[in-house]
């Protein structure tokens, strides 16, 4: 495989996993907790005096799809300037004027598939950002991608352990999205720069192995890190480990927190023996 | 050392970690404690130090202005496998990479052996010190760097450009009778004969082949090998205005060339030369001859450097202790130089048969909006006034452009 051929696997794997990361986020924060969803619910029925959400029923996978579409066409019409300028223009017209019409109560536009299309919009907006992240190696769109599939599905229900097998698969997902398509992004620049290389396929490829390695291994140590929460229960006075602060995810929170707080400790340790043991060479 | 990243990654971790709690969230709970498990986890990957031996070499150590040198960077992993190492090789500015590239990343097995090559073209002269080279391991994320140096300094010496000179005589009308001297290939006026001319007035009658007048009805004149050796005094100002204009095209680099094909042309016709250099201080190399005298000259001319304002009365000193009437030659613009009208005075005063190239680059820079119009004509006025005063004492003064080749110039004021 050469390095075009790997920059194209990752990009392609990138999206794959951006995907499955807010369709899962969906999953397990349905739309109608979402505060981001509420909040347009709102604007939207004080605009057109009817409840949306309710009529949206399982409309995120519409909403990723429109999102999918969304993002590739603009990657695709970002090719050529001059298209992408008219097209960019001939939308914002149709959007104003759907508007326009609105206010004017003319009814000539299909009221409902526009509102509905533009829920779906919304719906799928992280892919439309993400997309062309990743496509177009943009750093911020990727950064907001993140963010708008952490944020636009939040809602102030929680979650369970029910749902623990979805917010695996949605944590593995969003890991592969966030450092495929940073890696992607860094690589892809260096390729340019080594273009005359050919040991740096062999970089490459030692990336790709080693986040697959890495993700397994994080996983692991995460695993550990809520162990540990159980070992602190043994260790700690019963006082302490019996207190409901301590069992709730309150308590699991601060034994992550003191876990990893260790770990620092242990590895700023053995860095300094490290550097130690360079000076005295 | 921790990149923007990782700092990012671990805020990012500890804020969903201690905010997930309060909306009850298991989601970002779990996925901030992933986040912070994978610093971790990449704190142990490509982080540890390295040992790395970095050499260089090149296809030759010596080079002439505009030349390629080839060059390998050889690395060799004595220690651990490094997965992700980018080596950059410092090369002064003046040295531009034409093929390959100094800027590498590779993938280093243990005890592997890398090459790196790379060519570049030495565009001005100079002493140069290649290195040291610079290593940076990332960790495959860009969560954590290293960067160090590796002790590996070489050295390149760019010779200037030699300009072949031929058919022009520049030497003494006064020369040096030693014993044995040799027969050069060169137009002179007496030994074996070297060719035919076309006669021009002022020519010796004596001279003109009737031979060939009788077939051709044309005049034409004899010429002879010239038997001569002398002593040659090149003068060269390295002031700090003579590096004016940018750092490839300035009247001293070219005064730098000048020098050096004046040197090779005079001391490949068996000619003693020396050279004298004036600027922050006067460095007198005495004359001499041979293939290494030649190799001396041309090394101080690549380590000539602009500075200093000293006059160019500052040479005459030395220049008393020079063989009488002997060729000077001064390679100057004899810009701001309130000396220079006493010193060229004093020069031909003392019999010495005076030579004056001044390098022009005004156009250039004008062209080039290094100077402005009026400061062009400025100059220009001034450089004119210099060259005639020059030429009113008897010297032979020429103002140079550099585009033009150095013996065609010559030729035209020695005519």
């Amino acid at each position: 495989m050469n390095t075009r051929n790997s920059l194209s696997l990752m990009q392609a794997i990138s999206t794959f996993s951006l995907i499955l990361a807010l369709g899962l986020a969906y999953v397990i924060n349905p739309v109608e907790d979402s505060l981001f969803f509420r909040a347009i619910d709102g604007i939207v029925s004080g605009l057109y005096g009817q409840d949306v959400l309710s009529e949206l029923n399982n409309s995120a996978l519409a909403g990723i799809l429109v999102g999918l579409f969304s993002g590739t066409m603009f990657v695709f019409l970002t090719i050529n300037k001059k298209v992408y300028n008219y097209t960019l223009i001939s939308f914002f017209t149709i959007i104003i004027l759907i508007f326009v019409a609105s206010f004017r109560s003319y009814d000539a536009f299909p009221y409902h598939i526009t509102q509905q299309l533009f829920i779906w919009f919304w719906l799928g907006l992280p892919i439309v950002v993400g997309i062309v992240g990743i496509w177009q190696d943009s750093i911020g769109n990727l950064i907001m991608a993140a963010f708008l599939v952490l944020v636009m599905p939040l809602g102030l229900s929680g979650n369970t352990n029910d749902e623990i097998y979805y917010i695996l698969g949605f944590v593995f997902s969003f890991m592969l999205f966030i450092e495929l398509s940073y890696g992607h992004t860094r690589y892809s620049r260096l390729a340019r720069v080594m273009y005359y290389s050919k040991e740096y396929e062999m970089v490459l490829q030692w990336f790709l192995v080693t986040l697959v390695v890495t993700l397994a291994l994080t996983i692991g140590l995460t695993s550990i890190a809520f162990l540990f929460h159980d070992f602190l229960s043994v260790l700690l006075p019963d006082n302490f480990s019996n207190s409901i602060e301590f069992n709730t995810i309150y308590g699991q929170a601060l034994s992550v927190l003191v876990f990893f707080m260790i770990w620092a400790v242990a590895q700023t340790l053995f860095s300094r023996g490290y550097l130690a043991r360079q000076v005295e060479d | 050392m921790w990149t923007r990243k990782a700092v990012v990654y671990v805020g990012l971790g500890t804020i969903l970690v201690l905010f997930a709690p309060f909306i009850n969230n298991l989601q970002l709970f779990l996925l901030g404690a992933t986040i912070l498990g994978f610093v971790a986890v990449h704190s142990l990957v490509n982080t540890r130090p390295i040992d790395v031996k970095i050499t260089r070499s090149f296809d030759s150590d010596q080079v002439f202005e505009n030349s390629d040198v080839s060059i390998d960077l050889i690395v060799q992993n004595k220690g651990r496998s490094v997965g992700f190492l980018e080596i950059y090789d410092n090369l002064p500015s003046e040295i531009e990479v034409n093929n390959g590239s100094n800027h590498t990343i590779i993938r280093l097995h243990k005890d592997e052996l890398v090459i790196n090559k790379y060519n570049v073209n030495c565009r001005l002269r100079g002493q140069y010190r290649l290195g040291n080279p610079r290593l940076r391991i990332y960790n495959p994320s860009f969560l954590f760097f290293y960067e160090s140096d590796i002790q590996s300094k070489s050295s390149l010496v760019v010779l200037p450009q030699i300009e072949q000179i031929e058919g022009v005589d520049l030497s003494t009308d006064f020369p040096k009778m030693y014993q044995g001297a040799l027969p050069l290939r060169r137009i002179g006026t007496t030994g074996e004969f070297y060719g035919i001319r076309e006669y021009f007035p002022g020519d010796d009658f004596k001279n003109i082949n009737w031979r060939v007048f009788g077939k051709t009805r044309k005049l034409m004149v004899n010429q002879f090998e010239r038997e001569d050796i002398s002593d040659l005094m090149l003068v060269l100002d390295a002031r700090e205005i003579s590096g004016t204009g940018t750092v490839l095209r300035n009247p001293l680099n070219y005064s730098c060339r000048a020098a050096a094909s004046l040197t090779s042309f005079f001391l490949r016709s068996r000619n003693r030369v020396g050279l004298t250099i004036y600027g922050e201080t006067v460095n007198v190399i005495p004359p001499d001859t041979g293939d290494r005298h030649l190799y001396r000259i041309l090394t101080a001319l690549a380590e000539v450097k602009a500075a200093g304002s000293l006059g160019l009365h500052t040479v005459l000193g030395d220049l008393r202790n020079f063989t009488p009437r002997s060729p000077v030659m001064v390679i100057s613009t004899l810009e701001n130089d309130a000396t220079c009208t006493t010193a060229l005075r004093e020069i031909t005063a003392r019999g010495f048969k005076l030579t004056v190239i001044a390098p022009d680059t005004l156009n250039y820079d004008r062209d080039s909006r290094i100077i402005s119009p009026t400061v062009y004509f400025t100059a220009s006025a001034s450089l004119d006034n210099k060259i005639t005063e020059a030429r009113s004492l008897g010297a032979r003064a020429m103002r140079w452009n550099p585009d033009t080749v150095l013996s065609t110039s010559l030729a035209e004021v020695i005519r």
